[in-house]
């Protein structure tokens, strides 16, 4: 926590930063394997992570996995790099803050039941072999319950190397001209409006993934995360102390390179004056009336919606019960049952999952099983019709791929954030389908006699996905087919079955936007998916006041 | 890997290591954390082990500051020598390029703060190798025994952290933690009670009571039935409390609350300190010696913990200041209270309920988010057990609600106070201010909560979800 703040700028920096940035080494995690090991040495392009934890310690744990009596093991080593800068206009230059972590996890079936173990650090293979002999021997352990039958979907073995299509690593960026970027940025935003906060959070991740499976598979991928949010504050209104705060729609996590912030920001200087209105126009308004009104949300509003209700409760391993004292259950709780009959929306609703769009962030070539995911459609025309999967869950569904002529693979959703986090469910790319009609928010909110347009914002669900509730960053009167002023306290509040079936028009395919957002199921680091939604006119939904007090 | 005596650092070893990355530096000033983990956990799920997850995490942290300049920090959870020269490296080069920022302020860091304080149990270490092939069956047999499918999470570990600076802090302390949480659900899918129980000394941890009060609150009464939300009395469990007061920690910040962000700051500018905030009855403490609260006696950059008092007898007593902010302000520093007790009283659970003519029994609130920080306003739903109460008597489960409420408000309208425990958390998904923090996964800082009699609590809607 800053609580002085600084007296420079960042100009400052680039005068007097330059010569001691030149010099910047980056810490190596291959350090330890080169022959000059004791020394600092900077960041070699052709360098790998094989160098350090390389074919012998991957092979090391599985077979001792194997030898101690798994049917199945896995094993991935994954380094990443995480780079942070944060940079709000009245503070200073920006500190980035700079983590790098490596580790080994190795995974083991034995009898239906699985064993894990993570390692931290460099492991050797002798490590390796302890840990993939342990995980096999806890699962023999754990399986002298009742006998269960795991039986892992086929998926061909694969080997190859694969790497996020990107221009420029940004980590061959100079840190001058990333500070340069993020503070110019800041600066140009700033200069538009007297007295407005800027904010800027930057995050760069590259992870290197080296999977290994007994069944033969070998990949090894380099995964390109970049992004982060832009938002402005403005000040407070003189007649209500009230202040406004809108975050760009254009500058979100993606999958790729630094090329992404370079045109990003560019994007975000012509998109700010808008923003500035937006915050500026929000700071006087009218209490929210209580009562069922039509909703029109932005594409950026009904992503996070998505995200946190369908995107949710389609996780085959939530539906099956496996999360029910963690995470939490599905309200569509019985696959079998419901795929392919359970109406999960109004037939303008189709939803498709992926992990191959172009700077999603949730896109790689394999998931962690070694799957190449395949784009699905888990609710068409209103109907529920399929669930995201790994390669376990896919045969719980089996009788249902049968029926409807379809192999029973994995989606390609096995996921870890790092190597000693366990394997569970990642979620993938996700994408509200456009409507044939090339229909625009404004055209939405001109359809509406008298309801509320809620741009941006976020929205939570219970432990079961059935009841969510959210409000907009910002939330707009609609009469008339017009956005009269602003309401303050709106917060809508739904059941997902009703809400979803109230959906009466989408948005055509020019309206369609994607939103980079993080899952917090694996615990405080987060995983990425991105979201593209279309704007949309739900009816019907209950509107509360958050802000009523006693 | 848990066949040493020792799971996680031992002193010796976190020294020898602090020593060696200080002898790497040249910057100013220079903090370097390190803090091992090392965990058992089982997830079960459908009356079967669902995962097993072992392992350890290393994490090095090297915070270097130039006089003048900001203070800049790497981490890494490498231990090789060549590395860690790297990190060092690329920190001081980072740090250099720093303008702006902190001046070098020499903050007063006491050791002789430190309070000796006993957070490690061999019984816990040992319950790492052993408790998994006993427990854990155990647990789902019992559960399964009353008809029930058991979810469920059985988690153990060890901790050593320490904290070295260039001016000769050293401050090594090491813990253990178990908890284990059963959700109990029937068969047709309508109903589930959550239980659970949590404690450093693995061996104090009765399991078999917390699979049959997941079963009992399964199973209590017949038929679920919906009842109309509004502003009802509510009897709150322990681990429904807990939940409320899961952000707290931040309302005590003395430089948030002297800025007119937290639920303790006046409106017309500065704090409610000696002023009555809530109840007479509540008190609130943090103490690193707790006996059932305990944690380590140092924070950040090895300034003491100090004990304090927050709340007593409904008046605020002190705020949390920074080391930072403390001294601008003349005060005595501490750390946020991640750790809490609220003191109790002596009306037990049945007491509440055969007092209560007509209210809800809450045992579990899950998925709390925290909407407004000015005004403390929370929204979660109730689960794991929710239950009419009528004429003194538990009259019939209930549907699920949403509850829309402020501890600044509740702690208020309060009618009893039960005797504390040390609740169990059980899973919470991370807020936005807490999924950058380790400190807010499993295992979080012990609090210690009694459970509670409030009128008016405000069930804002049905969340019928099981």
């Amino acid at each position: 926590m800053r609580q002085h703040p600084a007296r420079f700028t960042r100009r400052h920096v680039l005068k007097t930063g330059a010569v001691a940035l030149a010099a910047t080494t980056l810490p190596s995690r291959w350090a330890a394997a080169t022959p000059h090991g004791d020394s600092p040495r900077a960041l070699l392009p052709e360098t790998t992570l094989a160098n350090v934890m390389g074919p012998d310690v991957l092979e090391a744990a599985l077979h001792a996995a194997i030898t101690a009596g798994a049917t199945y093991a896995d094993v991935h080593v994954i380094h990443t790099r995480r780079e942070e800068w944060q940079y709000f206009v009245g503070l200073d230059y920006p500190a980035p803050w700079w983590d790098t972590t490596l580790g080994l996890g190795v995974r083991a079936l034995v009898k239906g039941y699985w064993g894990f173990v993570g390692l931290d650090g460099v492991v050797t293979p002798e490590m390796a072999a302890a840990a993939g002999r342990t995980a096999a021997t806890q699962a023999t352990l754990a399986a002298t319950g009742k006998p269960r039958i795991v039986a892992l979907a086929p998926t061909p073995v694969v080997t190859g190397t694969w790497t996020t299509p990107i221009d420029i690593d940004p980590f061959t960026v100079s840190l001058e001209e990333k500070a340069d970027v993020i503070g110019a940025l800041n600066d140009d935003i700033e200069r538009l409006s007297i007295n407005f906060g800027v904010g800027t959070l930057l995050t760069l991740i590259r992870q290197d993934r080296t999977f290994a499976s007994s069944e033969g598979s070998v990949t090894t991928q380099t995964l390109y995360q970049i992004g982060g949010t832009v938002s402005v504050t403005a000040p407070r209104d003189w007649r209500t102390n009230l202040s406004g705060h809108r975050a760009s729609d254009v500058f979100t996590m993606t999958g790729a390179g630094w090329e992404y912030v370079r045109q990003a920001s560019v994007a975000v200087r012509e998109e700010a004056p808008r923003l500035i209105e937006d915050a500026l126009g929000s700071r006087r308004p009218k209490p929210v009336d209580v009562g069922r009104y039509d909703l029109v949300f932005d594409a950026k509003a009904i992503a996070n919606i998505l995200g946190t209700s369908i995107g949710v409760a389609t996780e085959v391993d939530r539906a099956m019960g496996y999360e029910a004292n963690r995470v939490g259950t599905s309200y569509l709780s019985d696959p079998l049952a419901m795929l392919g009959t359970y109406t999960v929306g109004s037939p303008h609703l189709t939803v498709t999952a992926n992990r191959s769009m172009p700077g999603g962030a949730a896109t790689l070539q394999w998931d962690d099983e070694g799957v190449v995911p395949r784009e699905t459609t888990l609710v068409e025309h209103g109907i529920l019709t399929d669930y995201q999967t790994t390669r376990e869950a896919a045969s719980w569904l089996a009788p249902y791929y049968q029926q409807i002529g379809t192999p029973v693979v994995s989606n390609g959703c096995a996921g870890m954030y790092g190597a000693t986090d366990f394997m569970q469910q990642h979620s993938p790319n996700l994408v509200l389908q456009p409507g044939p009609h090339e229909v625009s928010f404004a055209e939405l909110v001109k359809q509406t006699k008298k309801g509320l347009a809620i741009v941006g914002g976020e929205s939570f669900a219970d432990q079961q996905v059935l009841n969510g509730y959210g409000s907009g960053e910002i939330v707009y009167e609609i009469v008339h087919g017009k956005l009269a002023g602003t309401i303050s306290g709106a917060q809508f509040v739904y059941r997902s079955p009703e809400f979803w079936k109230g959906l009466v028009a989408v948005g055509g395919a020019r309206s369609a936007q994607t939103f980079g957002q993080w899952r917090s199921r694996n615990g405080w680091q987060g995983t990425l998916q991105s979201i593209t939604a279309v704007p949309v006119l739900i009816t019907g939904v209950a509107v509360m006041d958050m802000l009523r007090q006693v | 890997m848990f066949v040493a005596a020792r799971p996680v650092l031992e002193r010796a070893q976190l020294l020898q290591l602090g020593q060696q990355i200080l002898a790497m530096t040249s910057a100013d000033t220079v903090s370097v954390y390190v803090t091992h983990t090392a965990r058992v956990i089982t997830r079960i799920a459908n009356n079967r082990v669902k995962s097993l997850d072992d392992g350890d995490t290393l994490r090095i942290e090297i915070h270097t500051q130039y006089g003048g300049r900001a203070e800049v920090w790497t981490s890494t959870n490498q231990i090789t020598e060549g590395t860690l020269r790297a990190l060092v490296a690329q920190c001081e080069t980072l740090a250099r390029a720093q303008i702006g920022g902190e001046e070098l302020l020499h903050k007063r860091q006491e050791p002789d703060m430190y309070v000796p304080v006993a957070l490690w149990h061999e019984t816990t270490v040992a319950g790492m190798t052993a408790a998994r092939d006993t427990v854990v069956p155990a647990l789902i047999e019992r559960v399964r025994q009353h008809g029930l499918t058991a979810a469920g999470f059985v988690g153990l570990m060890a901790r050593s952290t320490a904290v070295f600076t260039k001016e000769g802090i050293t401050a090594v302390g090491d813990e253990t933690d178990s908890e284990v949480t059963i959700t109990a659900q029937t068969p047709n899918g309508t109903r589930s009670g959550w239980a659970g129980q949590a404690a450093r000394d693995w061996a104090t941890i009765d399991y078999q009571h917390v699979a049959d009060e997941a079963a009992r609150l399964a199973l209590t009464g017949k038929e679920v039935q919906a009842i109309e939300p509004g502003r009802r009395t509510a009897i709150l469990g322990p681990a429904a409390v807990v939940q409320l007061m899961r952000y707290f920690a931040q309302e005590f910040d003395a430089y948030g609350t002297n800025m007119g962000q937290t639920g303790f700051s006046k409106a017309s500018g500065g704090n409610k300190i000696g002023q009555r905030v809530f109840d007479p009855r509540i008190t609130m403490r943090s103490d690193p010696a707790d006996p059932e609260g305990g944690y380590y006696s140092f924070f950040s950059q090895g300034f003491g913990n100090p004990a304090m008092t927050w709340v007593e007898q409904g008046v605020l007593k002190n705020l949390a200041y920074s080391p930072d902010y403390g001294p601008t302000q003349g005060k005595a520093y501490a750390e946020n209270p991640l750790s809490l007790r609220i003191e109790g009283g002596p009306s037990s659970l049945p007491d509440m309920i055969a007092a209560c003519a007509e209210g809800i029994y809450v045992n579990r609130l899950a998925d709390v988010s925290l909407l407004d920080k000015g005004s403390g306003m929370l929204s979660g739903v109730t689960s794991g057990g929710c239950f009419l109460v009528r004429h003194g008597k538990i009259d019939r489960p209930v549907k699920n609600f949403r509850i829309l409420d402020s501890p600044f408000f509740l702690l208020n309208k309060l009618e009893a106070l039960g005797p504390t425990a040390r609740a169990p958390f059980g899973y919470t998904p991370p807020s936005d201010v807490e999924q950058y923090d380790p400190r807010y996964t499993w295992p979080r800082r012990p609090m210690i909560v009694p459970s509670m009699l409030v009128r008016d609590c405000n069930f804002s809607s049905l969340a019928d979800a099981v």
